[in-house]
């Protein structure tokens, strides 16, 4: 007998793929949530892998807070032209519009929390069964609990304490009408596999993950980006920092490191040295110590 | 993946998934904790939190189990409803954990954290012995086709690291699972909330 054995990121890419072919075989219409973050471009990344020479038979979902990095944008559309995907976009501004939610106010607003609202609207609106995300089991301790096909109840809402039974590949997809799965293919990659990958499959990432000169201010011991849609506090105060981000969401709440890393391979060496997490940079999370579970209940990414 | 990096030392590295097992309160969460703890893959972020925490809770020690335990209502009743997954690398390996459930009502989450397992830590409450649950545990990793048991006789702090402890359940043990069909059974005493000889070898 030929000994095979491969080796722990092979692994990991062919259980995504298998995953992403399983959301192909048993989902009508399922949407590829797209944030222009790294996690998202490597589930896009594996997605064309999973289908190739076909395109993704998937559309790719945006969530638009409106307060993003321009280079995120820019980033977004020249990938959805590069690889010939359809791009839908659901706009909190549009919510707040109609009156869906209302804006938060005071120093610490943002628009992280309204966006659920916004991804259930448009989750009902274009019919999806099911909305396939990039969230990985290391990033956070709620997360650590999810299923690779995690239901959600008609009003899009997760119930931790009830989950399926889910046992070796077997995926259970079955639901009644109205209620959506979220599937997340990378639930087992850690951020050092992503970016190990994204290293050896030479997967291009926007170029606010590398170091760069930022207007920046501190608040909390956190690096924020100075932009329009953050008012600065009393004693704080703008300053070039040379930063980069370790992730990125919506600029109100993701916070920067101070980094020289301008190659995937200083990033690496970063990321192997880090003592924090990647969200411990994160405003979103520090609001309460649930405050990712209760958000995910709710409906949340 | 491209050839030319084979060499890489990362890329090489084999996967390890295993699971954990055995009965209400007999130390699993603590022992991953313990695990993760010693063996420094605890970021500084993640430990503040549950000292944190332990601290709210009027614990004089930093309770460890709150790193799998992350669900409101886990913590709330100190008990672990749903499996959780957790991930740490050696030099030469890395390893998905799975951190399950004792309670009998959520066997099913038990079966989900064990069914993609290659190893499974059957935990032992030296006090207690083999119990209902550590049998059923074993049966179902049994039945999964787990081709690795380690049962970790745990709490020895509270039997005074008593050899003839461990050698009674250890007995008890075998002569439960000379039935079963496992490809390979171990044992080890360990204190998983001291972390003696969890990731440090004993002195004891
Ligand atoms: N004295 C002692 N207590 C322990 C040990 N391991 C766990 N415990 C305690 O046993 C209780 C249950 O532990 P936990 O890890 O939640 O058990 P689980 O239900 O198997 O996950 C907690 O109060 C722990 O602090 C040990 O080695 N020695
Ligand atoms: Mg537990």
């Amino acid at each position: 007998m030929i000994s095979y054995s491969i080796t722990h990121l092979e692994e990991l890419e062919a259980e995504a793929i298998y995953v992403l072919r399983e959301v192909f075989a048993q989902f009508e219409n399922a949407a590829l949530l797209f944030s222009g973050g790294k996690d998202s471009i490597v589930v896009s990344h594996l997605a064309r892998k999973a289908f190739w020479p076909a395109r993704i038979p998937f559309s790719l979902l945006h969530i638009d807070t409106g307060h993003n990095f321009p280079e995120t944008l820019v980033f977004r559309d020249a990938y959805i032209k590069k690889i010939g995907a359809e791009l839908i976009i659901g706009s909190v501004q549009e919510s707040i519009d109609k009156g869906r939610v209302v804006e938060e106010k005071g120093y610490n607003a943002s628009r992280n929390v309204l966006q659920t609202v916004t991804l259930l609207d448009t989750i009902e609106k274009y019919k999806f069964d099911c909305a396939i995300g990039g969230a990985r089991r290391d990033e956070e301790k709620a997360r650590a609990k999810e299923r690779f096909f995690s239901h959600r109840d008609e009003f899009g809402q997760w119930d931790p304490k009830n989950q399926r039974p889910e046992l070796w590949n077997i995926f259970n997809g079955r639901k009644h009408h109205g209620e959506h799965f979220r599937v997340f293919p990378i639930s087992n990659w850690t951020e050092m596999d992503v970016w190990q990958y994204i290293y050896h499959e030479k997967i291009e990432i926007p170029s606010l993950y590398y170091s760069h000169q930022r207007e920046s201010f501190k608040r909390d011991g956190v690096i924020m980006a100075a932009t329009d849609f953050m008012e600065l506090k009393e004693g704080e105060e703008i300053k070039v920092r040379t930063l980069r981000f370790r992730t990125i969401g919506d600029a109100t709440c993701t916070g920067a490191t101070i980094s020289k890393a301008i190659t995937i391979e200083e990033i690496i060496q970063e990321v192997a040295a880090a003592r924090t997490t990647e969200r411990g940079t994160r405003a979103d999370d520090k609001r309460s110590e649930a405050a990712m579970e209760d958000r995910k209940k709710e409906g949340y990414f | 993946m491209t050839k030319e990096l084979d060499n890489n030392a990362y890329l090489d590295m084999e996967l390890l998934r295993f699971t954990t097992a055995g009965s209400v309160d007999d130390g699993k969460s603590t022992l991953i904790g313990r695990l993760l703890y010693d063996s420094k893959s605890i970021f500084i972020d993640q430990y503040e939190a549950i000292e944190a925490s332990s601290k709210r809770k009027g614990d004089d020690y930093v309770n460890l189990a709150l790193l799998t335990d992350g669900l409101r209502a886990e913590r709330e009743q100190g008990i672990t409803i749903d499996v959780a997954y957790r991930y740490y690398a050696t030099p030469k390996r890395k390893f998905i954990i799975a951190d399950t459930p004792g309670h009998i009502q959520y066997t099913r989450n038990m079966v989900t954290g064990a069914s993609t397992a290659n190893l499974a830590l059957i935990l032992v409450d030296a006090r207690k012995g083999l119990l209902e649950q550590t049998q059923r545990h074993t049966f179902i990793a049994a039945l999964l086709g787990i081709p690795h048991i380690v049962f970790c006789i745990n709490k020895m702090d509270l039997v005074d690291y008593s050899q003839e402890v461990y050698d009674r359940i250890r007995d008890e043990i075998e002569g439960f699972t000379s039935k079963l069909d496992v490809k390979d059974i171990q044992f080890i005493p360990v204190s998983a909330l001291i972390g003696d000889n969890v990731v440090h070898k004993s002195k004891k």
